[in-house]
């Protein structure tokens, strides 16, 4: 196991992919933080609050980025054929996708610290300039809480595309799926009172529990009928939701024959 | 592990996979690899050596049967890349990444020193093309690459699936060189081919495939059928000729108006034959091409019993005049 995870490692870090992927997330994070300081005022809340709305509204750009990240551990290997040598070096597929759900996991880690650190360092500067400054209830619990969640959130949707991956394998087609279910029909979902009482438990839904910090939920994220899970609650549903595709995606995909 | 079984042993036993649709890609096969030998592993696209490689490697699951690698499943190997080499698509590479990433990555994986990677690219002659990113290689430059990978972890084993692919004329000389001497070391050299006559140089004995199913296996001599060689005469007077050799039992075939395959008779035999029938003759050789016919023979019937040796029931035929494997920097088929 610790040679397949060194493995993954190198492997993630000889391409330049991750590279562009970081550039991405620090276009995307530090240009709509910009945008988003520049327009609010003081009427809009405090910096964290202004900081927790955005992560709610662009998370999900996020989540996608991440995901993105994690299909293509093992989707890439099909399209490139790699799946062939990798295989061969650890012919135990199972171990190769636990290595590759930790080092995504690491790497979706990082790349939530980069998205949620470009927002705090471009976002507030602008927002303290502008003379937008304070907080509400307990400051420093809430950011902390609020950039721990979404940091953590982003990381979990790495090995979670990793699992979606393993289980669709056909890149572009994991990548469409997962992208298009993130942003638009976890949000269609809301409409339908059955999709309201499941939401918690989706991708997203967990996702959102681990940002918005539990007593402010109903002030922040008011849908009638969703009962939003506990921070800790969130972060289980989402490692289960990882956890889950990847074993059915070992099971189901990535047991078949590679040939 | 099988107790007392050779770590460079390949066994495959029983072995059959049938794809979805019920397709019998193999058919209950069974041959042996013994180390310190070059077995060419042959058949016409199509006829299950691919799948069968990939079933010796885990990489395809049999629906019965087993093959093993010194006694153990592939899966089972505790560090496969340090007991089994395998080289099977030159086509398997991440674009993006250097060769020596690339191999960099299965030095990690087989718990190897990255340094590992400059020597196995200078042992193929890649080294000059080490940071390179392997979009730009040709099709040669990875099936050296594919081969380095394959011999990082200095396998006592080599599994290779149509090598010389892209190679130009001394790609394949080179190769052809390498695999003797690789076997010469004691290491099992498994190679498959659509073409007898890419291999014949090289191999010291073949299994040879057909529709899944082994129609033959056994050393090069054994597949010559342990006659002696065939002859292409030409000559103005071919019914004369033919005459004489027909009087004295010689088995022979008609090849066109003014030439004639001689099997089994020796070249002074037949040329003394020839001055006896007053032939003239304009070109006495050997028949380069007829293990390739016996080849395309047992390959486009469709097969029976497995047969290992000499007694196959084929037609008769014989080997040619090949030269024996003569080392690297010699020319012709490998």
């Amino acid at each position: 196991m610790v040679r397949a995870v060194a493995a993954e490692f190198v492997k993630l870090f000889t391409t330049r992919v991750w590279a562009w992927l970081v550039g991405v997330v620090v276009l995307l994070a530090a240009g709509i933080t910009g945008i988003a300081a520049v327009n609010v005022s003081t009427g809009d809340g405090p910096p964290a609050e202004v900081l927790l709305v955005l992560l709610i509204v662009l998370g999900p750009v996020a989540f996608v980025v991440s995901a993105v990240v994690g299909i293509t551990a093992l989707t890439g290997e099909f399209r490139h054929q790699t799946a062939t040598s990798t295989f061969l070096a650890e012919p135990r597929r199972p171990v190769v996708v636990a290595a590759k759900l930790l080092v995504y996991l690491i790497f979706g880690a990082l790349l939530g610290a980069v998205f949620v650190g470009v927002m705090l360092l471009v976002g507030f500067p602008i927002m303290h300039s502008r003379s937008i400054t304070g907080d509400v209830g307990h400051p420093a619990y809430h950011l902390a809480r609020i950039v721990v969640g979404a940091i953590g959130a982003i990381a979990l949707f790495a090995p979670f595309g990793v699992g979606f991956g393993a289980l669709v394998r056909n890149q572009p087609t994991a990548i469409t799926i997962s992208a298009v279910y993130l942003v638009a029909a976890e949000n269609i979902m809301l409409a339908f009172r059955s999709g309201r009482a499941i939401y918690p438990y989706t991708p997203g839904g967990a996702a959102k529990s681990m940002i918005i910090p539990h007593d402010r939920i109903h002030e922040v994220f008011d849908v009638s009928g969703v009962h939003m899970l506990g921070g800790l609650g969130g972060t289980i549903t989402l490692a289960v939701w990882a956890l889950g595709l990847s074993i059915l995606g070992s099971v189901v995909a990535v047991s078949r024959d590679v040939s | 592990m099988r107790v007392g079984e050779p770590p460079g042993r390949i066994v495959v036993a029983a072995l059959s996979k049938t794809f979805a649709g019920g397709i019998r890609a193999v058919d209950n096969l069974s041959f042996t690899v013994e180390p310190g030998s070059v077995t060419g592993f042959l058949g016409p696209n199509g006829a299950g050596k691919t799948t069968t490689l990939r079933m010796i490697l885990g990489l395809v699951r049999p629906t019965s049967g087993t093959a093993t690698v010194g006694g153990r499943r592939y899966v089972a190997l505790p560090n496969p890349l340090r007991h089994v080499g395998a080289c099977l698509e030159a086509s398997s590479f991440y674009p993006g990444r250097t060769a020596r990433n690339h191999l960099r990555v299965y030095c990690a994986h087989a718990g190897l020193p990255g340094k590992r990677a400059a020597e196995v690219l200078e042992l193929v002659g890649l080294s000059a093309a080490g940071r390179r990113r392997v979009k730009g290689f040709s099709l040669g430059m990875r099936q050296r690459l594919a081969l380095a990978t394959a011999m990082l972890g200095d396998p006592p084993v080599l599994i290779m699936d149509e090598p010389t692919n892209g190679l130009d004329p001394e790609g394949i000389r080179w190769l052809r060189g390498f695999l003797r001497e690789l076997a010469g070391q004691g290491r099992t050299i498994l190679v498959s081919s659509h073409l007898l006559a890419e291999v014949q140089q090289t191999v010291d004995r073949v299994v040879i495939l057909s529709a899944g199913r082994c129609v033959r296996q056994g050393s090069m001599a054994e597949l010559a059928g342990g006659r002696g060689p065939t002859t292409l005469v030409r000559t103005p007077q071919v019914d004369a000729l033919m005459a004489v050799l027909t009087s004295r039992g010689v088995g022979l075939t008609r090849v066109d108006a003014t030439a004639v395959r001689i099997d089994g008779l020796p070249v002074p035999d037949i040329g003394h034959a020839a001055f006896e029938a007053g032939c003239e003759i304009h070109e006495m050789r050997a028949d380069q091409a007829d293990l390739e016919r016996v080849f395309f023979e047992l390959t486009s019937q469709p097969p029976s019993q497995p047969h290992v040796g000499p007694t196959y029931g084929q037609p008769p035929y014989q080997p040619p005049y090949q030269p024996p494997y003569q080392g690297p920097g010699q020319g012709g088929p490998w």
